[in-house]
């Protein structure tokens, strides 16, 4: 019968012993579940907090008092800015001009052809995102940065009737610049000035903010 | 053993037996009775411990296995019952309009105060716009619970902390914030300190805002609304006019992608606002709109059977009525057809058109579109159009060219959508989809709404509202230019000059009016302040921007089919015909 108790006492004991370890380390894991979930809690408020701000820095009243002060030539779109992509006229470039260009301008380019008036002065393009590489021969001397290739394709024009064609690699955003850069509105067309822009959207990954641009010039 | 329990286990004993008996047995019975003794001690000792970790395992089980989840969940949310924010507003691309931030708010406890003056003078120190003599008057009062100031920055709070002082509590509420600024303030309204709301969508939508839950999605677009604002902030500025209101529609659904009513508040200045930058112009203020009521004139007139476009009415002279007379601003001195009524504005063959087709059926029209009655919206500012009583012949005649009837510029989109769709569609402030827009009730035939078509466009190529044109939208439209009663006569100086367009006019979507209260002529205006020179620019403006931004093609001027569905041919008496 003593061994009995003693057996019996012996097992209350590590059960007790088990209880209290399991009911200790469940107060530290409550105390870790409050702990997070307060976390929870305060970053959600932080969320709310965050996206309230970004609802009020993105307000249109907000973007539109920026665009004024920092993009000095940029309006609002003018109906006469809209056209579909039926109203580009088809403006096959000379037979000379490599074909390549062409065939990508078929697949995956967005073929911006339009003829434009060149800028009077070779002035550098607003924002200039990052140099082109340098001038490997005298006749890429005119290679800009791409958003200046509205001013600066005239001097690389030295025949009375030349076509140039800048086809110009370029990412999302910089292609947005360049398009706007294209004045639609005021377009006399003088033959020795025209341009024909290849936009290319690369889909391959590049560096951010590279721009490179190269001028398949005139032979 | 046994036995031993079985006399001692009674348990209804008193206690008080116990030592008496002991005391009794011990001596005569000798060291065999006080072994038998200790075990039944013992026994009853087992048998009360076992007991009492049968309860302790019971409860163990109970809290365990059945209250696990209700006391888990609670965990890290102190105080009760957690928080309901109140519901979010965006406008129908999910830009934020009205969202709710926590916030702390400051409260006293006077009696624990140990130095009221001091805690005063650093409160009125620490937050602007209170004063010390208000918070010491606060602070030394017999209340257990005072506040001082709520909704404080995270700056305020920190200096507050700063002083010190015990018995100054921060209690956490929630504050409303809107991120678009003021624009939507006549739309979304405010709400008090304590989240409810006080006027606008806050108001009508209390109930679903105060649960939480999903935000609800307006029917403004807030660019839309920008855009209206702006254009219309400018002509106020321009022509030094008291207000303005102006607001964009989908004619098909109903929908207001804009609503703005000028001046407005930011709605965390509503302490500081005015009466006037509260007023809401668009729903709530009722106006003798004027010549833009034509527009009701001509479509009941064609659905009157009683004209056409063609037909005759003579404004030569001005109508003699009683103690009135009914002039025109541009008088032609000459008979004019129905569509030149419109066009030119004419007030006498308006006010002709209204007795040919009789009172009663005007009347009739009048209420089958909307204007008899509040507008059926979710907004609760909305104002009762004033119609007179006895809808005589001479108020039948004022009627026609909108004074002697007073309506809300909202009833006029609501009625003018009827006239140009044929579809009377209750307005909304909420985003509607195919299946919460509702069918609408035809009330206009639709060869009157072909004919309203063009006269619409050709107000706008050939009438008062040229400068609404939009090269390639196809506007159209129609200026009115009403004098303000002030006591009992009409004042020639304070105009409500207002133009309501809809473009494209061979398929008209959108909706637009615009609204300035009080305009003066300015340096470019040659003395004039009417609806064509003042509201009609606007609508224009915001149509040019408008349309891009929804992606509309403009279309060419000269297209043939569109040319068709807007063109119409004027016939004058003397038989030459115009074709706008």
């Amino acid at each position: 019968m003593n061994r009995r108790f003693v057996l019996v006492a012996a097992l209350a004991l590590m059960a007790g012993a088990m209880v209290l370890n399991t009911s200790l380390k469940t107060r530290v894991q409550e105390d870790r579940l409050a702990q997070i979930n307060r976390e929870i809690a305060s970053e959600q408020e932080r969320i709310r907090v965050l996206t309230a701000e970004w609802h009020s820095l993105k307000s249109p009243g907000r973007i539109e008092a920026l665009t004024r002060r920092y993009i000095k030539d940029m309006n609002t779109i003018k109906p006469v800015q809209i056209a579909s992509l039926a109203d580009i006229p088809d403006r096959l470039p000379e037979p000379e001009t490599p074909a390549p260009t062409l065939a990508q301008a078929d697949t995956k380019t967005e073929t911006v052809s339009k003829p434009v008036q060149l800028a009077s002065a070779a002035k550098p393009a607003t924002r200039s995102t990052a140099p082109a590489p340098a001038p490997a021969t005298p006749a890429r001397a005119t290679a800009r940065p791409a958003q200046t290739i509205v001013a600066s394709a005239k001097p690389a024009a030295p025949k009375p009737v030349a076509t140039t064609t800048a086809s110009a690699t370029i990412d999302d955003s910089a292609s947005d610049q360049v398009a706007s850069l294209i004045n639609q509105q005021s377009a006399p067309t003088a033959p020795k000035d025209e341009i024909s822009f290849i936009i290319e959207r690369d889909s391959q990954p590049r560096q951010p903010d590279v721009v490179t641009a190269s001028f398949a010039d005139d032979r | 053993m046994t036995e031993a329990i079985d006399q001692q286990l009674p348990l209804d004993i008193p206690l008080s037996h116990a030592p008496r008996e002991r005391h009794a047995t011990l001596g005569r019975i000798g060291p065999h009775s006080s072994l038998a003794m200790a075990q039944s001690r013992l026994a009853i000792l087992g048998a009360v411990s076992t007991i009492a970790f049968l309860v302790v395992a019971l409860r163990l089980i109970d809290a365990t296995m059945f209250q696990a989840n209700s006391t888990i969940a609670n965990y890290g949310e102190p105080g009760g019952a957690p928080m309901v924010a109140r519901a979010d507003i965006t406008d129908r691309n999910g830009q934020m309009l009205a969202t709710s931030l926590p916030a702390q708010s400051l409260y006293a406890d006077p009696a624990k105060l140990l130095d009221p003056v001091t805690a005063a003078r650093g409160i009125a120190n620490a937050l602007p716009g209170i004063k010390f003599e208000e918070v010491l008057d606060k602070l030394t009062s017999a209340k257990r619970f005072v506040w001082i100031k709520r909704n404080l920055t995270p700056d305020e709070v920190y200096k507050v902390n700063a002083l010190g002082q015990p018995g100054l509590e921060f209690q956490e509420e929630s504050t409303r914030l809107y991120p678009a600024g003021t624009s939507t303030v006549h739309v979304l309204g405010y709400t008090d300190v304590d989240g409810k709301g006080l006027s606008g969508l806050e108001r009508a939508l209390n109930g679903p805002l105060a649960a939480g839950g999903a935000p609800i999605t307006s029917s403004i677009d807030l660019r839309v609304q920008h855009i209206m604002e702006r254009e219309l902030t400018k002509a106020i500025q321009s022509f030094s006019a008291v207000g303005g209101a102006g607001m964009v529609m989908d004619m098909y659904t109903g929908e207001m992608l804009a609503a703005v009513s000028l001046p407005d508040f930011a709605p965390g200045q509503l302490a500081t606002s005015t009466d006037e930058e509260r007023f809401n112009r668009f729903s709530l203020g009722t106006y003798e709109l004027g010549s833009v009521m034509k527009v009701i004139t001509t479509a009941a007139g064609l659905e009157s059977g009683h004209m056409t476009l063609d037909t005759f009415y003579d404004a030569a002279n001005p109508i003699k009525y009683g103690r009135f007379t009914i002039n025109d601003y541009h008088p032609e001195h000459r008979a004019l057809s129905v569509a030149e009524v419109f066009i030119y504005s004419s007030n006498i063959g308006a006010a002709r058109m209204a007795m040919d087709m009789g009172p009663a059926f005007q009347r009739e029209f009048m209420c089958k579109i909307g204007l008899c009655e509040p507008v059926k919206t979710e907004l609760m500012e909305l104002g009762t159009p004033q119609i007179p009583a006895n809808w005589s012949d001479i108020s039948s005649m004022t009627i026609a060219f909108g004074h002697g009837i007073s309506i809300t510029p909202l009833h006029m989109m609501q009625a003018t959508a009827a006239t140009l769709t044929g579809n009377l569609v209750t307005p909304t402030f909420l985003k509607r989809d195919e299946v919460t827009t509702p069918q609408g009730v035809t009330v206009v035939s639709p060869h009157t709404v072909d004919l309203m078509h063009r006269v619409f466009r050709a107000n706008v190529v050939a009438g008062s509202g040229k400068s609404a044109d939009v090269p390639g939208y196809f506007v159209g439209g129609k200026t009115g230019t009403a004098e303000k009663t002030q006591g009992r006569r009409y004042n020639r100086d304070a105009r409500l000059s207002s133009f309501i367009g809809a473009f494209p006019m061979n398929k008209p979507r959108y909706l637009v009016y615009a609204m300035i209260d009080e305009p003066r002529p300015n340096a470019d205006s040659h003395g004039y302040a009417t609806g064509g020179w003042v509201a009609a620019p606007v609508v224009g403006n915001v149509i040019a921007q408008l349309g891009p931004l929804y992606g509309m093609p403009p279309a060419d001027p000269n297209d043939p089919d569109i040319r068709k569905a807007t063109q119409l041919e004027i016939r004058s008496r003397q038989e030459e015909i115009e074709t706008y």
